[in-house]
């Protein structure tokens, strides 16, 4: 992984890296790269692939009754600003 | 020069449970924002999603009344994209095993049958509200998690009226079974359109573009409509059509360009790791289904071929389901059909209409309108006296203690008539030979005069019978 496309991924979830970051993380991939190169070793061969650590095959589904609700005041409390009820973000669309 | 049409519609449409998909927040339109969410719904840390019963039961209905194969393991993915609307930075959504597949729906254009059929239906939650202002963007989450479910058409439908009618036969079959309210002008039923044009001979589709911001069926043909016109005319001159995605413009009622398509954006779908794979066991699915409300089509058959309704009353008993289930309610009660559906649909909806209540609103019960078409059938009161009686039982009123307190019976007894309509005769020996001279009229002043003595009591029918015979022996 390098310093472009780590850029190109900041970018597409918005936001910007300095440059120390980008080395620091050119170096953390490189490592991450090489754990993953010593799985790519294990033998596969006839192995379906999994989705979830163990196979369990579940049948709940919850009931359609109101369980837990927020207040407006708690729903908004981690909010950094607030109009109106509302959580208030940088208009992002044109 | 003729092209020909393809459009394909997707349609979401929120599920009308009490909860939302994956958590037990209650939610209602119209709330205050940001009063109908928990922490699932707001993503925040160390919160799980759990599917909600009832979502799966209606998506299932949905999927049983479109013909769909249903699949008994219910799986989800989920689409990762960063947006404000989102804030756990993915959807929860069915992307590799949708709960349906291949279905289909019939339309019907003026006797004409076509089959729409239906790539798939899958179940996901919606997104919050936001509200563009000047230079911020407001966040209300009370819809993020709603349960939805996406229909999605395949290319089937090639002018703007099977569009339209495509849209209205889904969003009547929804809410006919209850899973959706499919109101478009409240955002509870969405529609996207893909269209293309193709000159008529070609073998290959046109550029496709995607048509958003629809909210009524009217404004699909519309958007249709001015499509067609603009796409052939830039064929015409020989321009090429972009891939673009537009969106329907109430004020001119037209097309807007909204953005240009920008390559696909790789959502990178991944299984969901949160829930596991959920079997449904096929007596579930087979009781759900067993239980389901009457598809509409099946209502109309129904009132056609066993009640004998005429198919213009059928489909005005069809077109509100409140009135359909109110004369299905009386019917259980009663069995002239024609009567009770003639006074539903003029009588009833005239004196709502004139109150500006709604049928649900007034005190009319199914009960009340069987008594009222019983007594009517059994010729205990007059058709005209039946307006009274059902003005009263609009307002709560019980049609037999109305009627008998108002004097408001008919007279059936023959003898009685006959000794009324020989006391008419007697008295008007100049109508008698007005009518000797051909004068019609004459006669229906002498069956009014016995009415009047009657005070409206004699059976209409059977004063004239006995005016036309006394007649004749003149």
């Amino acid at each position: 992984m390098d310093k472009k496309e780590l850029q190109k991924y900041a970018h597409n979830l918005m936001f910007e890296l300095s440059n120390e970051e980008l080395e620091a993380l050119e170096g953390d991939f490189d490592v991450l790269k090489a754990q993953l190169d010593l799985l790519n070793k294990v033998d596969t061969t006839n192995v379906e692939p999994m989705v979830y650590p163990f196979v369990l095959e579940t049948t709940y589904l919850r009931p359609d009754e109101a369980d837990h609700l927020l207040t407006q005041e708690e729903a908004l409390a981690n909010a950094p600003q607030v109009k109106q009820g509302h959580f208030v973000v940088p208009k992002v669309v044109k | 020069m003729n092209y020909q049409m393809t459009i394909g519609i997707e349609i979401h449409m929120e599920l009308n449970t009490k909860t939302k998909m994956f958590s037990g927040a209650p939610y209602h339109f119209k709330k205050e924002a940001n009063t109908c969410t928990n922490e699932v719904d707001l993503a925040l840390p160390g919160t799980l999603p759990c599917v909600n019963q009832m979502a799966v039961k209606k998506a299932i209905e949905a999927c049983a009344a479109l013909n769909l194969k249903i699949d008994p393991l219910v799986c989800f993915d989920r689409k990762n994209y960063y947006y404000s609307d989102l804030p756990k930075g993915y959807q929860i959504t069915q992307q590799f095993h949708p709960i349906g597949r291949d279905g289909y729906l019939t339309i019907k254009d003026e006797g004409v049958s076509k089959k729409i059929r239906i790539n798939r239906i899958h179940m996901e939650e919606d997104t919050a509200k936001q509200f563009h202002l000047h230079d911020e963007t407001l966040i209300d989450f009370n819809r993020a998690g709603v349960p939805l479910i996406e229909i999605v058409s395949e290319p089937d439908m090639h002018t703007p009226r099977e569009a339209a009618l495509y849209v209205e036969k889904l969003r009547q079959i929804m809410t006919y079974i209850g899973v959706s309210d499919a109101k478009m002008e409240e955002g509870s039923m969405r529609c996207d359109i893909n269209v293309s044009l193709a000159r008529a001979d070609s073998e290959e589709l046109g550029v496709k573009v995607e048509i958003k911001n629809l909210n009524s069926i009217a404004n699909i043909e519309t958007a249709l409509k001015y499509e067609y016109e603009r796409q052939s005319e830039l064929y015409d001159k020989g321009e090429t059509i972009t891939q673009d995605t537009r969106r329907f413009d109430e004020k001119s009622q037209t097309t807007v360009l909204m953005r240009h398509k920008e390559g696909s954006i790789d959502y990178k779908y991944f299984p969901e790791p949160n829930i596991f794979p959920i079997a449904l066991k096929e007596d579930y699915i087979k009781e759900i289904i067993a239980k389901m409300d009457e598809l509409p089509d099946v209502k109309l058959e129904r009132y056609e071929k066993k009640m004998g309704l005429s198919a213009y009353d059928a489909n005005t008993l069809l077109s509100d389901k409140e009135l359909a289930n109110f004369f299905d309610e009386t019917m259980k009660l009663c069995d002239n059909a024609k009567l009770a559906c003639n006074m539903l649909v003029s009588e009833i909806q005239g004196l709502l209409s004139k109150l500006g209540q709604s049928l649900c609103e007034s005190k009319l019960s199914p009960g009340a309108l069987a008594k009222i078409v019983k007594m009517v059938d059994a010729g205990e009161i007059s058709s005209k006296q039946a307006k009274e009686v059902l003005s009263a039982a609009i307002d709560g009123a019980d049609p037999s203690e109305f009627a008998q307190k108002m004097g408001l019976k008919q007279n059936s007894n023959e003898d009685e008539i006959l000794k009324l309509v020989l006391e008419v005769l007697n008295e008007n020996p100049q109508s008698i030979s007005d009518f000797k001279n051909g004068k019609d009229r004459a006669m229906g002043y002498l069956v009014g005069q016995v009415m009047k003595k009657s005070k409206g009591q004699a059976n209409p029918a059977l004063a004239s019978r006995l005016v036309k015979e006394e007649l004749a022996k003149r």
